[in-house]
């Protein structure tokens, strides 16, 4: 049960008559006349039970962080009933305007909405629904809190995909409409067509020129088909913050951008999400995106955990998805320590055998503290950011060595600067 | 021994303060009573005039200042005789009324001045007479049919009046079961009692029988069940009033507190900012102290941007590529070689400075 605010308003209504008549009995009498009236009004009140509560629809149209929603709930009550619905959820659903006061008539549907502004990424799920029905007086209520089934699916921000058609226009530059692409191990024979001006004269296929009677060069295109494997690290590292949001975001948006991508360019892409177990697969296939919608599912309810990431297990991962070439992409942190530990001694074996890349965030507050040396402190600071600067700068160039190509870039420009990366491999025939 | 020498200033010092306090204490006369209407005080409120004066006209007074002193000033069989005057009757303990009830019983002419309400509660008088304060521009006469004070007027500067058909000087004398409420209590006073007729109202008043008690209760005397409940004043439908108020209030807070519904936990995954261990470790630098190692990075970090910058030969050392530098720069060789090459970092001020000069070599514009 629940009490309202006319409950102690009525209680002062009775020091009028205190005043006529100031006796300890004025006050008892009145006061019981008060309980008696509040407990017959919770008696007449109709059962929050016997509501109908149901939400249309309980699984939400899947969205991208950031953006916002309404999530709508049908009831439907028996007796008229005047009520206060709350629909709570999970806090970082981001729930607003989530209280409604309505007056139920009998055996009609009412629908109440509540926004969602979700803050968080995965299945934010709704705790329950509250409904308090207060008696015909208003003094007193019968509450009861329900489940009422209902999840919406948050997929990740992936702010880059602004980028996407511009690095697309690209992709269909490299696509066997020119001549000017250099003929390389990765590229295939696309088509012959005459010669226009501009065209690479090593281009020019002198015998179909010859039985034509005008120049004709060959096309050739990037080769089609290709693997590329993306491995995203969700281990310790992945939850630092870099800038405004965990450096696993930054990852996640660089391996949907470059998915995209990849499977416009009719590659095949694989995805893997681990850290000490694989958390995550997906697999693009022969839809029309390419099956990104599929990346978004997997990679939605990813979190960070806190554990250092196995790398023979995610590198065990990238051999079970078979055994030819493919361009593996890590995604990961270009922390010296647990890089050498554990993905240092695995490299070798795979860079024999694929393409290795390995994607990482900078972190931008480096070279702030590195550039600020005005107090002891923050000469301190500069020092040991500049340490830290000089360790990532060797173990990337460890990783150079290794035949590792490294994409170090701030948060905002992983995404493109790995898609370049992919777009200058595919112009080159180096995939 | 030196320690002892050090103590014994002070330790004099605080002997003849306390010396001298005991002694002013002990040689102060113990302080004589001097309440208003105190027989034995001379002050202008006092009362001795008037009870000297009782005592010459052979009048026995006895003086009692608590209620053992009554008791002893007041031999049973005594009362007929006796006067008994209460001064400052506010002070009156519920067992002194009793004693003086009892007197009253037995046959003492009883006196209270200046009583107000508690008083008058505490002597079982009725609510009816209730107590006016009064000040009048001349002298009041007694107005009334008692032969004794037919003729006389009283003036004071102030006085109570109990209302009533049979009371004397406007009200300022009246008898009620069997005590006299004296409302003109100042008429008894040092200064005032030459006025009009007040030294001949007070004798007729106090003088009548052989012997006159005069009672000037103790405030210790009060018990627990004396103090006048501070609910006796108020208004009769305050309190009932409040005690709704309280529960519209407990009405309240059950209202606001009943929540509507559960409140919703969540886990939510830990987010640390990725240069937070750098900062940390700048700390510990700091802790440690190691200027050396410090600008040992810092220099480092220089001569690698330099050598970027200038593109110089991996093979070159160090010396060659501080002379390259400062030509670039157009900087004294040896400056240059100070601020890039190590060298001992005597103190923190150094250390800034160097870092600070690092800084300024980087960014003096693109050579």
């Amino acid at each position: 049960m629940a009490l309202t605010g006319r409950v102690p308003l009525l209680l002062l209504a009775g020091v009028p008559l205190v005043l006529l008549a100031p006796r300890a009995a004025t006050v008892a009498v009145w006061t019981a006349l008060v309980v008696a009236v509040t407990l017959l009004d919770l008696a007449l009140a109709p059962r929050p039970q016997d509501v109908e509560i149901e939400r249309e629809p309980a699984r939400l149209a899947p969205m991208r962080l950031g953006e916002p929603t309404t999530t709508t709930l049908r009831l439907r009550s028996r007796r008229r009933a005047r009520c206060l619905v709350r629909d709570a959820w999970q806090p970082t659903a981001g729930a607003t305007g989530e209280r409604h006061r309505r007056v139920l008539t009998a055996d009609v549907d009412v629908r109440v909405t509540t926004d969602l502004r979700p803050s968080r990424r995965g299945d934010l799920e709704a705790a329950g629904v509250t409904l308090r029905i207060s008696g015909p007086l208003g003094l007193a209520a019968r509450q009861r809190t329900r489940a009422v089934p209902g999840v919406v699916r948050v997929l990740p921000a992936f702010p880059s995909r602004r980028a996407l058609p511009s690095r697309l226009a690209r992709l269909h530059e490299l696509d066997g409409r020119t001549a000017v692409l250099q003929r390389g191990a990765g590229t295939e024979f696309d088509s012959l067509r005459d010669y226009a001006r501009g065209d690479d004269v090593r281009a020019v296929d002198w015998r179909a020129t010859a039985r034509a009677r005008r120049p004709v060069v060959r096309t050739w295109r990037p080769e089609r088909d290709r693997r590329i494997v993306l491995v995203v690290d969700s281990g310790r590292t992945s939850a630092a913050r870099v800038g405004e949001a965990p450096r696993l975001d930054a990852a996640l948006d660089a391996a949907l951008f470059l998915a995209a991508l990849a499977a416009r360019a009719g590659d095949r892409v694989d995805l893997v999400v681990g850290d000490r177990t694989v958390r995550a697969r997906a697999r693009s296939g022969r839809e029309r995106d390419g099956g990104v919608r599929r990346f978004d599912d997997a990679l939605a309810g990813v979190e960070p955990v806190l554990a250092e990431a196995d790398w023979s297990v995610l590198a065990g991962a990238v051999g079970e998805l078979g055994r030819h070439r493919a361009l593996v992409v890590l995604l990961t942190a270009l922390d010296a320590a647990p890089l050498e530990e554990g993905l240092l001694p695995l490299l070798p074996a795979l860079v024999a055998r694929h393409r290795v890349v390995v994607a990482t965030t900078r972190e931008p507050e480096l070279r702030t503290l590195a550039a600020m040396r005005t107090t002891l402190a923050a000469a301190y600071a500069a020092a040991a950011a500049e340490q830290a600067l000089a360790e990532r700068r060797r173990t990337a160039r460890l990783l150079a060595t290794l035949g590792v190509e490294v994409v170090d870039a701030e948060p905002g420009d992983l995404a493109v600067d790995l898609g370049d990366r992919y777009l200058a491999l595919k112009a080159a025939g180096l995939l | 021994m030196r320690a002892a020498r050090r103590w014994r200033l002070p330790a004099a010092i605080l002997l003849v303060v306390l010396a001298t306090t005991a002694l002013t204490v002990a040689l102060t006369p113990s302080a004589t009573p001097d309440g208003p209407l105190d027989p034995a005080s001379t002050r202008p409120d006092g009362g001795r005039a008037v009870a000297r004066v009782l005592a010459a006209r052979g009048v026995e007074v006895d003086v009692a200042r608590d209620t053992g002193g009554l008791t002893a000033a007041l031999p049973a069989g005594e009362e007929r005789a006796s006067t008994i005057v209460v001064v400052q009757p506010s002070r009156l303990g519920r067992r002194t009324a009793g004693q003086l009830l009892a007197a009253r019983d037995a046959g003492a002419t009883v006196i209270v001045v200046d009583a107000g309400p508690g008083p008058l509660r505490a002597l079982g008088l009725p609510d009816t007479v209730d107590p006016e304060r009064r000040s009048d521009d001349g002298p009041v006469p007694a107005a009334c049919d008692d032969p004794r004070l037919t003729g006389l007027s009283l003036r004071v500067d102030g006085r109570l009046a109990y209302p009533g058909p049979d009371a004397c000087f406007d009200g300022s004398l009246l008898r009620r079961d069997g005590l006299t409420l004296l409302g003109a209590g100042r008429l008894l006073a040092n200064d005032q009692v030459l006025r009009a007729d007040d030294a001949a109202v007070a004798l007729r008043l106090l003088g009548a029988r052989p012997r006159l008690v005069w009672y000037v209760p103790d405030v210790a005397e009060q018990g627990p069940g004396d103090a006048v409940g501070l609910r006796s004043l108020l208004p009769a439908w305050l309190l009932p009033s409040l005690v709704l108020g309280l529960l519209a209030l407990v009405a309240l807070v059950l209202w606001r507190a009943r929540r509507l519904g559960p409140l919703v936990r969540e886990p939510l995954p830990v987010a640390v900012r990725a240069a937070e261990a750098v900062e940390g470790l700048g700390r510990l630098y700091q802790r440690s102290g190691d200027r050396q190692h410090a600008a040992g990075v810092l220099r480092a970090a220089a001569r690698r941007r330099w050598r970027e910058r200038l593109a110089v030969s991996p093979d070159a050392d160090d010396l060659d590529l501080a002379e390259r530098v400062a030509t670039a720069r157009g900087r004294g060789v040896d400056d240059v070689r100070a601020l890039l090459l190590d060298g001992p970092v005597p103190d923190d001020r150094t250390l800034v400075a160097l870092a600070s000069a690092l800084t300024d070599l980087d960014e003096a514009g693109d050579p």
